[in-house]
């Protein structure tokens, strides 16, 4: 319910703004409740009240609401470097349906409202601490895996530990000469590796029988040390 | 140490036990990067990999190129293609066909450990010593003919792993140099103490069960043989030698 205004004190009905009527509900919970704070219960009485006809209008408005809130995310989103084609494949739609979301065409579902709120928020964050690169992070691979498909698939977990994502990936590799100690020993190697009188081994292999590579382990008391207590010297049997 | 001309053997075949090749060492380091000074030759570069899972967000290495012995034994190199061979005769492939399909497979044997040749000068041991074998953990190795391989000591306390196909042989060593080298193996790695019963066996010509000495009279060492027979090793007393002392206080003696 949170889609509706601030309680109104009298009793109207005005036009919408795509030509639905739009119940303005103050006077009517005030009327049965005394109050003009019942307005959760305003989906039942309309309803009870004024027949299905108040339907479309409660729902054109809530999808108003949200078509407000899908515009103003999706431009958030994309003022930080993402495209619309990006938006919606982040949250698990196509195209059309998130241009339906902002026209207010097609009410979105709750999780796809959930997935750019999150997409938002993880935009927000990573532009906070790497600014310029939130598509390079959002668009990252971890295998056949990326950060976006992660939110649009409903994996919220990895997406708000995006960091984590992030470090693995940008594994940084360090690599500095030391200062030459001593003459190289491998030198002539090279000299020779480069003139072509080296060669790796061949891949000849030599028939062994299975035995060659088993071994009894308590054989091993042969090489058992003893204590250095009861008399006997430290040493092998 | 064994003459040059006794120790280096044709350089052709699979790789072998003794092989000296040219590679990469490398080994993990500390935050300080500390390099005992023997190892400063091989400790080229220092490369630092920054990721999640490692301690402290850093995995250090200090790597470079070497000269290095082969340590493994001749058969680690066979050891997968055998089985490999095993297991497909075992399924009904022919016997060449086992071999031909064991040999096509790149991924059988890969890995193998080898230990990094030094400079006798770079280590602080007596070198005289040192390159007649004496050092534990050293094994010398003579000048190569061709120039390839100067007077040297393999470092068996550094050990890499390398994979078969990333390497090129420089020599190969002939038996009596690889004896020499499992013998140094051997003797660091686990028996500390290996030929002194080996000796005595060989004097007395009998197996020694057991040697056992009295707590009241330990000068009586006692070697029990198998054929029942006993031999009574008695030390002669002698003064004790100089061994670890504090040294005296400063100041006035009490």
């Amino acid at each position: 319910m949170t889609m509706l205004d601030a309680a109104p004190t009298s009793s109207s009905v005005r036009a919408h703004r795509h030509g639905e009527i739009e119940l303005v509900h103050g006077l009517i919970t005030a009327a049965v409740f005394g109050t003009s704070a019942g307005i959760s219960l305003h989906t039942n009485l309309r309803n009870d009240i004024f027949g299905p006809t108040t339907v479309p209008a409660v729902e054109q408005r809530a999808a108003a609401v949200a078509a407000d809130e899908v515009r103003r995310l999706r431009d958030d989103i994309c003022r930080r470097g993402l495209t619309r084609q990006d938006v919606a494949r982040g949250i698990g739609v196509d195209r059309r349906s998130l241009s339906g979301y902002v026209s207010g065409e097609i009410n979105p579902q709750p999780e796809r409202l959930d997935a750019l709120r999150i997409l938002a928020r993880v935009t927000r964050e990573i532009e906070a601490e790497r600014p310029t690169r939130v598509r390079d992070v959002l668009l990252m691979s971890r295998g056949e895996d990326r950060l976006l498909d992660a939110i649009g698939s409903g994996r919220y977990a990895v997406a708000t530990a995006w960091r984590t994502w992030l470090v693995r990936l940008e594994a940084h590799v360090d690599v500095r000469p030391r200062a030459a100690v001593g003459d190289q020993i491998w030198a002539g190697a090279v000299r020779a590796l480069a003139d072509g009188r080296l060669s790796a081994p061949t891949g000849a292999h030599t028939v062994r029988n299975p035995e060659t590579y088993e071994m009894d382990v308590t054989e091993a008391s042969s090489f058992e040390e003893e204590p250095v207590t009861d008399g006997r010297r430290r040493g092998y049997r | 140490m064994i003459p040059a001309d006794q120790f280096y053997a044709p350089a052709d075949g699979p790789p072998q036990q003794g092989d000296i090749l040219l590679a990469g060492v490398a080994r993990l380091v500390a935050e300080d990067r500390f390099t005992p000074p023997q190892w400063s030759p091989l400790d080229a570069y220092d490369v630092t990999v920054s990721s999640t899972g490692a301690v402290n967000g850093e995995i250090r290495l200090a790597t470079g190129p070497a000269l290095v012995m082969v340590t493994s034994h001749d058969c680690h190199f066979d050891k997968d293609w055998n089985r490999r061979r095993s297991a497909l005769i075992k399924d009904g492939v022919a016997e060449a066909d086992a071999e031909r399909l064991a040999d096509e497979d790149a991924s059988l044997d890969r890995t193998f450990t080898a230990s990094p040749l030094l400079r006798p000068d770079d280590l602080q041991v007596d070198r005289g010593n040192l390159m007649a074998g004496r050092v534990l953990g050293y094994l010398p190795v003579p000048p190569s003919a061709d120039g390839l391989v100067p007077e040297a000591v393999v470092d068996l306390t550094y050990r890499v792993t390398l994979d078969r196909l990333d390497i090129v042989r420089v020599a190969s060593v002939s038996a009596a140099a690889r004896g020499q080298l499992r013998y140094a193996l051997t003797r660091l790695d686990s028996l500390r103490a290996v030929t002194v019963g080996f000796e005595i066996e060989a004097v007395v010509g009998r197996h020694i069960e057991a040697v056992t000495f009295l707590s009241s009279n330990p000068l009586l060492v006692r070697l029990e043989l198998d054929d029942g027979s006993v031999i009574e090793l008695l030390q002669q007393p002698t003064d004790p030698g100089e061994g670890p002392a504090r040294p005296a206080p400063p100041g006035p003696a009490a």
